[in-house]
């Protein structure tokens, strides 16, 4: 790790990163669940006001108490996650002003509170507000934790692909130019659309693997078998749609982190008609091409054509790495000349002769901190094999869940009815069980590819790790690193712990 | 009763832990500083004057 900042230590930079990682890994374990069970017990409530039959209405309940023990874990995580951009992430913080604090800020003032308001509704409004109320409720509850994430990717992809900005070098700040071109950036849509569909997939399974366990105790038969149809369909539409929503992701990486992609390849020369590696040596013919532009013949660029410049399909000339980590130099060297500039009270020719080239370098300004080309690549290995957890789980997914349900509504009814669910061998069950960490480490995979792939940037090529970080002592960050890793392992193990008491306790409880 | 208690009270003492570390570890590098000096500040953090 390359660090220019004299004052700061490279271990402050390397245990921030790895503090914030465990914070959203962490994070990350409660969220997709509490979004994917908000469309399960979305569904399962209007089942009981679309029959009025109190199975339905226990049920609900049921998977609401599972909900909302996840819900309660997960919140102090996300705040934690909020407050290490001002405690770790400093400079970073005040370098993006108010673009990245307001999609944050709409989430803890909007979203967040129409999710607590609600859930209050859902929980203590049993019986006190009318029935379509209540699930006008439980549906708010969802849509809040929803509208939730999207601020929150909203944040996530401006970082990845900063648009609707201009930098203001007196403030020191990026200020925003365009909300709409923040708040939709199709690089946002098509995370929010990613993230959110891979969610439901663990609600899904999580879903699908308590009701096995029932039947695998031989007990709460009929929730067993309704919920596992609703878990079952809700997992099949969503790993559809992650299906072709990571294709639309990939395309956005494809245009703006080109870097990101050749890393998730490990393709380090690029050009048309690539494949995709199903492992190293083994590969589908123009799958990679088509996967990036949606043309089988289409050009893809590879980590060294990335480093060395090239020339892409439009004609145009991609500059190299060196070029970029010039005119960053000269951004850099332009802010400070105009800074020394205006405090000197300098003629205003001077200024603006500086201010110009401050905007005309200012989209290599993070390549100037960067010593070494190679520093640009990120860890190719983890992109790229991570890469593979995800799309290979992902397709499983797809073939199990569409096995579940096929087997739980009987179709087609000559290959089924010869299988009683209730009764199968225990290992059936116990597969489905295994399947929930499974569906965890698919989904961090996704993360680690779409956070690992875009290093060594905290905002693509704008500012890179090192020059993001709080000047912390490293051992305040190496000593909170551990007090969080044994706090957020207990809260785990405590809502492992609470989740597994309710689940045996069953809906009646 | 006993669930909701139980989750009140491990959120409860969650955030004292998140304060307490907070206060004791992550020191307020820009909160007491004029507007001008917080960007004189992080000027001189990310420029290396």
């Amino acid at each position: 790790m390359h660090n220019i900042l004299l004052s700061i230590d490279a271990g402050t930079i390397d245990w921030s990163r790895a503090q914030f990682a465990l914070t959203a890994i962490y994070h990350w374990l409660f969220v997709p669940l509490t979004l994917g069970l908000a469309v399960i017990m979305g569904i399962v409530e209007t089942k009981y006001y679309v029959t009025k039959d109190t199975f339905w209405k226990t049920a609900a309940q049921f998977w609401q108490r599972l909900f909302g023990i996840n819900f309660a874990m997960g919140v102090a995580t996300g705040i934690i996650l909020e407050f290490e951009f001002g405690t770790n992430w400093s400079n970073y913080s005040w370098f993006v002003g108010d673009i990245f604090g307001a999609p944050l800020a709409i989430e803890g003032i909007v979203a967040f509170f129409m999710e607590s308001t609600f859930v209050a509704v859902m929980y203590f409004g049993w019986n006190k507000v009318s029935r379509g109320f209540h699930l006008a409720s439980t549906w708010l509850t969802g849509l809040g934790a929803t509208i939730s994430a999207w601020w929150i990717l909203v944040a996530n992809a401006w970082m990845q692909y900063p648009v609707g900005c201009q930098f203001n070098p007196d403030t020191m700040r990026n200020e925003m130019v365009s909300f709409a071109e923040v708040a939709l950036s199709p690089f946002a849509v098509s995370k929010f659309c990613h993230t959110v569909t891979s969610a439901w997939i663990i609600g899904g399974v999580f879903c699908v693997a308590v009701c096995c366990w029932y039947l695998l105790k031989k007990r709460e038969t009929r929730l067993a078998l309704e919920s596992m149809k609703i878990g079952a369909a809700v997992g099949l539409v969503a790993a559809v749609l992650a299906a072709a929503t990571g294709h639309k992701s990939a395309q956005d990486v494809a245009d703006v982190q080109p870097m990101k992609l050749a890393a998730m390849e490990a393709l380090y020369d690029g050009g048309n008609g690539q494949g995709l590696k199903i492992v190293e040596g083994i590969e589908v013919p123009y799958a990679l091409s088509f996967m990036a532009t949606n043309d089988f013949n289409g050009y893809v660029p590879g980590i060294n054509d990335l480093l060395n410049g090239y020339t892409r399909p439009d004609g145009t000339q991609e500059p190299s790495a060196d070029e970029k980590i010039e005119r960053g130099k000269k951004a850099i060297a332009a802010l400070a000349d105009y800074r020394k500039a205006k405090a000197e009270g300098a003629d205003e020719e001077t200024v603006n002769t500086h201010l110009t080239t401050l905007n005309e370098n200012m989209p290599y300004f993070g390549y100037g901190y960067v010593t070494d080309k190679e520093d640009l690549v990120p860890p190719v290995a983890v992109n790229f094999w991570a890469f593979r957890v995800m799309v290979g789980m992902g397709c499983l997914f797809i073939l199990f869940f569409a096995v579940i349900l096929a087997a739980t509504c009987k179709f087609p009814k000559r290959l089924w009815q010869k299988y009683d669910v209730t009764a199968l061998p225990a290992w059936h069950y116990w597969t489905a069980i295994a399947l929930v960490p499974l569906a965890y480490i698919a989904s961090e995979s996704g993360w680690l590819v779409a956070e690992f792939g875009r290093q060594p940037w905290t905002i693509q090529d704008m500012l890179p790790t090192w020059v993001s970080v709080s000047d912390l002592q490293a051992s305040s960050v190496i000593i909170t690193f551990f007090i969080f890793l044994v706090l957020f392992t207990t809260m785990l193990a405590v809502e492992i712990n609470i989740m597994l008491k309710q689940i045996k306790k069953g809906p009646q409880s | 009763m006993r669930l909701r208690n139980t989750l009140a009270t491990i959120i409860i003492i969650k955030l004292i832990i998140i304060a307490i570390i907070k206060l004791v570890f992550f020191p307020d590098f820009l909160t007491k500083k004029a507007p001008d000096d917080k960007a004189g500040y992080v000027a001189t953090q990310i420029l290396n004057q």
